[in-house]
């Protein structure tokens, strides 16, 4: 089987040096006069007789000095020992970094027009989707997902609720891509399947980037969400956007008193950590005041509306001494 | 202007004519630029008032203590090309009683063990008259070093003035041109052979502005093929602690990275203005994302910026994730410019063992050579850098024309003069071909003023 193999892969490698103008073209020119140093390498990879390591050495040597003739021998790497699908999956993912640019081409593959980045990708998914080797799939999702692929970085969300994907990387892969990883986070951390503590995390990964505020805010708003991870997300969107809007918000519309105490509670310190900047007395004034509108059974408990009171006091006092 | 003048020497040897001999590096007076590598730098050698006779004078080096172990070699006369040179550990000049210059060349001292400067001016250049020292110089073997072979003082030099960049905002403006040189950078066209070229400019510009802030700094390379335990952590270039679920690049309190308002943050818009994200990198301090340096077989430019590019530049950024991760926001995680000085190494080294590897005449120095023409080029390679070509964005000089293979000159923000010193003077526009031998090895005078470590002249 494996000799049918190195003859597919032969092939495919001699369309590609056919495919360029070997008069013109000092790459394919370079890989026409390497192969006798690529063959042996290609059988060795291929050879089932030979010990894995043997095996896996030759490979690694075509990633390295050859990548051309490498990335036409990923399906039989990926149809063969475990190790080399492991090593195709690692050169796919090298791959990928190009993929970023809209006309990525790095050559055609064999001919067919397909740009080897979108090539590794389609391939992956694939493997990410059916392949029958738990690992596999796992190595195809993880190249994925690192390089801030939409369609893995969704899947991950799927993968982590059905417990196949330990929940500590997911959130770090999520994290690292705001843009997409934020509608997942925010799923994560609504979904009732999913333990409370990592829900929980699933807000705190949310710190770093201000394209996550928009998420938080969605869960901070999100009525099947559990109260602690609608309060922590409020704690974490406060805390990013340095303003208490939400948090006046949240307090006003929170029909639960312990949460909406709590809700109280962040927005209190947040309002004491921005040290009178401006706008935060007339956002307590506007809480009082809206407070004092709502129907009788809305309203804040008298504690929350006592210390709005005593804060609005601070804030005066404190500007009055500023203006004298 | 560094004379250096020994009472004795006036006393005793030279004569009560206050004699004193100026050594100059580079040629010039200034001591601000008295720092090279292992590539021979021109010098020259005077007296500064005219004497009754000429004077000898010889050069040697020393530490300026004891754990200073780096030293210089000098050679006679015209800066020698590689085939010519032959240093001595000690030279014999005559300076003529005229006070005319005397040319010699200096370089970092790489055998039998090649040791680079750790702090600034910790070699001392003495010249002495009968035995007696009439001048000293201090100066800095200045080299690209492995990020973890940085003393903390070098660290701390390096991170210090990264910060200064980064709240200059050159982080973000590198960012902005790596992304917008997307069409020419990694120029994904059947042949984007401008790869190597352009990023050893970039990497360079980058250099440059730092030891503007401090000239005794070189930039280091992250050796992704190996572990790096130094490198990812709080103290250096940050770390994503294995307990946190965000993906928030941590700095030391002390790190000067980290101020104490606000740590190391970006800002790519409105929708990205927070901190630095990796999606890994704890890894990366017991093995790196590749698992060997490759073994560089390519015969020719062409197939080794093809080879470099494909497999050990992308396993890096795909294997760090978050901002470097993407060509749009990689510039502005300071490890981007880490992991391409490691690229740019492993150029340097395919050129250190490849014959006619850094002559830019040849298919094997550069690749394509001359000038774009609509005429010229294979249809399956319309739009690739050729080696005559200014690179953008530095070809900012009036009335320049594009290169007809940038997709269009970019936003003013994006278009800047390029740092050079040494060989080029200011507002040189760097051209594709002059990135190749840049240690000067053949003698065209085009030398770049970096070198590595572990790759002699």
């Amino acid at each position: 089987m494996y000799r049918f193999a190195i003859a597919a892969s032969l092939n495919l490698f001699s369309a590609f040096v056919s495919a360029a103008e070997p008069s013109t073209d000092p790459v394919a020119t370079f890989y026409e006069q390497a192969r006798p140093q690529i063959d042996p390498l290609v059988g060795r990879s291929l050879d089932s007789s030979l010990p894995m390591s043997d095996r896996v050495k030759a490979a690694r040597e075509l990633m390295s000095s050859y990548p051309n003739a490498a990335k036409d021998l990923w399906k039989e790497w990926l149809a063969s020992a475990p190790d080399l699908a492991q090593l195709a999956v690692s050169d796919m993912q090298a791959r990928l970094f190009s993929l970023h640019y809209g006309h990525a081409a790095h050559g055609d593959n064999d001919g067919t027009g397909t740009p080897v980045p979108v090539l590794a990708r389609d391939t992956l998914r694939e493997l990410m989707a059916t392949d029958g080797r738990p690992a596999i799939r796992l190595a195809a999702l993880n190249a994925l997902c690192q390089a801030g692929d939409e369609a893995a970085l969704q899947k991950l969300g799927e993968e982590v609720v059905a417990g196949r994907y330990q929940p500590s990387i997911a959130l770090r892969h999520l994290s690292a891509k705001p843009q997409v990883g934020g509608a997942v986070l925010a799923e994560l951390a609504a979904n009732s399947q999913v333990p409370t503590t990592f829900r929980l995390d699933a807000v705190k990964a949310m710190k770093g980037s201000s394209a996550f505020n928009p998420f938080l805010r969605k869960i901070t708003l999100n009525a099947s969400a559990s109260s602690t991870v609608r309060l922590e997300a409020l704690e974490v969107l406060t805390t990013a956007t340095g303003d208490t809007s939400d948090a006046a918000i949240f307090v006003l519309t929170e029909p639960d008193k312990e949460t909406r105490q709590a809700a109280f509670k962040i927005l209190a310190d947040r309002v004491r950590a921005s040290d009178g900047q401006p706008g935060q007395l007339e956002l307590l004034l506007k809480l009082q005041q809206t407070n004092e509108r709502q129907p009788r059974q809305l309203r804040l408990d008298s504690t929350t509306a006592n210390s709005i009171d005593q804060m609005i006091k601070e804030l005066r006092s404190a500007r009055d001494d500023h203006d004298k | 202007m560094r004379p250096t003048v020994s009472f004795l020497a006036c006393f005793f040897s030279l004569g009560c004519s206050a004699q004193s001999v100026a050594i100059e590096i580079h040629g010039t007076a200034s001591v601000s630029d008295d720092q090279f590598c292992w590539a021979p730098v021109q010098s020259s050698a005077r007296l500064l008032q005219p004497s009754q006779n000429d004077v000898t004078i010889v050069l040697t080096s020393t530490g300026i203590d004891e754990s200073a172990s780096a030293r210089v070699v000098f050679q006679d006369g015209a800066r020698p090309t590689r085939a010519a040179f032959a240093p001595l550990d000690s030279l014999t000049l005559k300076l003529p009683k005229s006070g005319d210059p005397v040319l010699f060349s200096v370089a970092g001292k790489w055998t039998p063990v090649h040791a680079a400067s750790t702090r600034p001016g910790d070699v001392i250049i003495q010249a002495t008259s009968n035995g007696l020292l009439v001048a000293s110089a201090p100066v800095t073997i200045r080299v690209r070093k492995d990020a973890e072979a940085l003393t903390n003082d070098e660290r701390d030099r390096l991170l210090a003035a990264m910060r200064q960049l980064h709240d200059s905002g050159w982080f973000n403006r590198y960012a902005a041109v790596h992304d917008y040189a997307g069409n020419v950078a990694h120029s994904f066209s059947q042949a984007r052979h401008v790869f190597l070229a352009w990023h050893r400019a970039f990497m360079l510009d980058f250099e440059r502005r730092l030891q503007a802030v401090d000239p005794s700094v070189a930039l280091p390379y992250w050796r992704f093929d190996a572990g790096a335990p130094k490198l990812f952590t709080a103290a250096f270039l940050g770390e994503v602690p294995v307990t946190s679920p965000s993906a928030s690049v941590v700095f030391a309190a002390v790190n000067p990275l980290t101020s104490p308002a606000t740590a190391l943050s970006v800002d790519l818009g409105p929708m990205d203005r927070g901190d630095l994200l990796r999606g890994d990198t704890f890894s990366w301090r017991t093995q790196g994302p590749y698992p060997a340096f490759p073994s560089l077989p390519f015969t020719d430019y062409a197939s080794a910026t093809d080879g470099i590019e494909w497999g050990y530049h992308g396993s890096a950024h795909v294997g760090v994730g978050g901002h470097v991760g993407g060509p749009a926001t990689a510039a502005v995680d300071p490890l981007f410019f880490f992991l391409h000085a490691n690229v740019d190494r492993a150029w340097a080294v395919w050129q250190a063992k490849s014959p006619g590897a850094l002559d830019p005449t040849t298919d094997t120095g550069i690749y394509p050579r001359g000038a774009f023409s609509d005429t010229c080029c294979h249809p399956r390679q319309p739009r690739t850098a050729f080696s005559d070509e200014a690179l953008w964005p530095w070809n900012v000089g009036a009335n320049k024309a594009v290169p007809s293979w940038a997709a269009d000159p970019g936003p003013a923000e994006v278009r800047f003069a390029f740092p050079w010193v040494n060989a080029y003077g200011p507002n040189k526009e760097p051209v594709v071909r002059e990135m190749v031998d840049y240690m000067d090895s053949l003698g065209d005078g085009g030398a770049l003023g970096f070198c590595y470590d572990e790759i002699p002249f």
